[in-house]
């Protein structure tokens, strides 16, 4: 009995000496971050996130995430691809999940922001006919973190403005390389019926669906020879038309919403051409004859896309 | 059209034979052509074309609706935005012509 009268007092002395050296790992650590030497920041925290104690903290993996993006800024900034980042993104996260009204979380959420419009921003530097790939992985992980901080925001926007420059990318792939135009071709579909369904009268993803697939009726019959029998030529002659008329819809949609575009206009001219209907053909030419007058422009005849 | 077709001419051959493509501009002094091609515009020379190749063994194709059956063997179309053509086969066996089977079934056949 009088050993277990000194055996308690010994134990929670031991377990205060174990609390106090933990909480100064964490102390350090952040005292290593205000001072910039964030090597010996990195090795403190870490060593926090490894304790049984502390790793059960909001602090914890508020400063880890703090060191984290310190490093991040100081040796990745450039990198479209960060280890340190995602490190950062993950300890914030885990602070919120900790804690979702806590002490550290309303700064994690703008720390969280903060990283997110850095990846944004690697996203679109990165939407190019090399790096796109990266660029999708870098979209989708801002959307992750961005749904983590405030999950209410609506990415709606940036989703269209993503979907038009990543389709942009798509069809040039498709002029470099036409072999794979197919597979191409099915994706940029799917991101202008994505931007569609959030906005069904936005101006671009019509036109540029009606061009898509006027585009590819063009090629069709620019590839025709003189060598083609009555046959190949029907079946041809079908395929052509079944495109002109999916894209006629667009284009109609494109010139409602904006009668005075040229590039409009002369897709128009030219799918009712291809279609046969040469008395609405000449009706868009007409208003191409007019719009030049209006506003002192050539007449080309190659749509383009936007 | 009369441009494409000369164009055409210069690189495609059928049977291996050349072909040449000219411009008439009366129908009275065309000669003895295989294929007279009338286009819309000139829908009104049909009859004098029709009266001059009278005996002849030429394939006459017109562009106006109805015209196959005023004398035309050919007579392209549009229906449904395609480019269709009527062929009307007595008109085209009354100058000792012969319809292929194949053009026959792609054909939209006027009596």
């Amino acid at each position: 009995m009088k050993k277990l009268l000194y055996i308690l007092p010994l134990l929670g002395l031991a377990l205060n000496f174990s609390a106090t050296f933990a909480q100064n790992k964490l102390t350090d650590a952040t005292k290593y971050l205000r001072e910039g030497n964030l090597d010996k920041a990195k090795e403190l925290i870490d060593a926090a996130d490894g304790d049984s104690l502390l790793s059960e903290k909001a602090s914890t993996f508020y400063y880890k995430g703090y060191v984290y993006k310190e490093l991040f800024k100081e040796r990745e900034a450039d990198a479209v691809q960060s280890p340190y980042r995602v490190i950062a993104v993950e300890s914030f996260k885990k602070s919120i999940d900790m804690q979702p009204d806590g002490t550290f979380s309303e700064s994690s959420r703008k720390n969280l922001k903060y990283l997110a419009e850095t990846v944004y921003n690697h996203a679109a530097t990165s939407l190019n006919t090399t790096d796109y790939e990266k660029a999708i992985t870098n979209y989708r992980f801002y959307k992750e973190i961005m749904s983590n901080a405030y999950p209410n925001t609506n990415f709606q926007e940036k989703d269209i403005i993503f979907n038009l420059a990543l389709a942009t990318v798509y069809n040039k792939l498709v002029q470099r390389d036409s072999t794979e135009a197919e597979s191409y071709y099915t994706k940029i579909i799917d991101l202008y019926n994505e931007i569609l369904d959030i906005d069904s009268n936005n101006v671009s993803a019509n036109y540029n669906m009606g061009i898509l697939y006027y585009n590819q009726g063009v090629d069709i019959v620019n590839a025709m020879d003189y060598g083609l029998d009555l046959e190949q030529l029907n079946e041809l002659q079908d395929r052509i038309v079944v495109l002109f008329k999916k894209s006629l819809p667009y284009m109609l949609k494109a010139y409602e919403l904006d009668p005075k575009r040229r590039a409009t206009l002369t897709g128009l001219q030219g799918i009712y051409f291809s279609l046969n209907d040469l008395e609405k053909s000449e009706r868009y030419k007409k208003e191409l004859e007019q719009l030049d007058q209006e506003q002192g422009g050539s007449n080309s005849t190659d749509p383009g896309s936007d | 059209m009369f441009n494409e077709l000369t164009k055409m001419s210069k690189v495609k051959k059928v049977s291996n034979q050349s072909f040449s493509i000219k411009n008439i501009e009366n129908p009275g002094t065309m000669g003895n052509p295989h294929i007279l091609f009338i286009p819309e515009g000139g829908t009104d020379q049909l009859s004098k074309a029709l009266a001059s190749l009278k005996g002849k063994s030429t394939l006459v194709i017109t562009e106006k609706p109805g015209l196959a059956r005023q004398g035309a063997g050919i007579n392209f179309i549009v229906q449904g935005n395609r480019q269709k053509f009527e062929l009307n086969k007595s008109n085209i066996e009354s100058r000792d012509l012969k319809v292929a089977n194949v053009l026959e079934q792609l054909a939209v056949l006027v009596n």
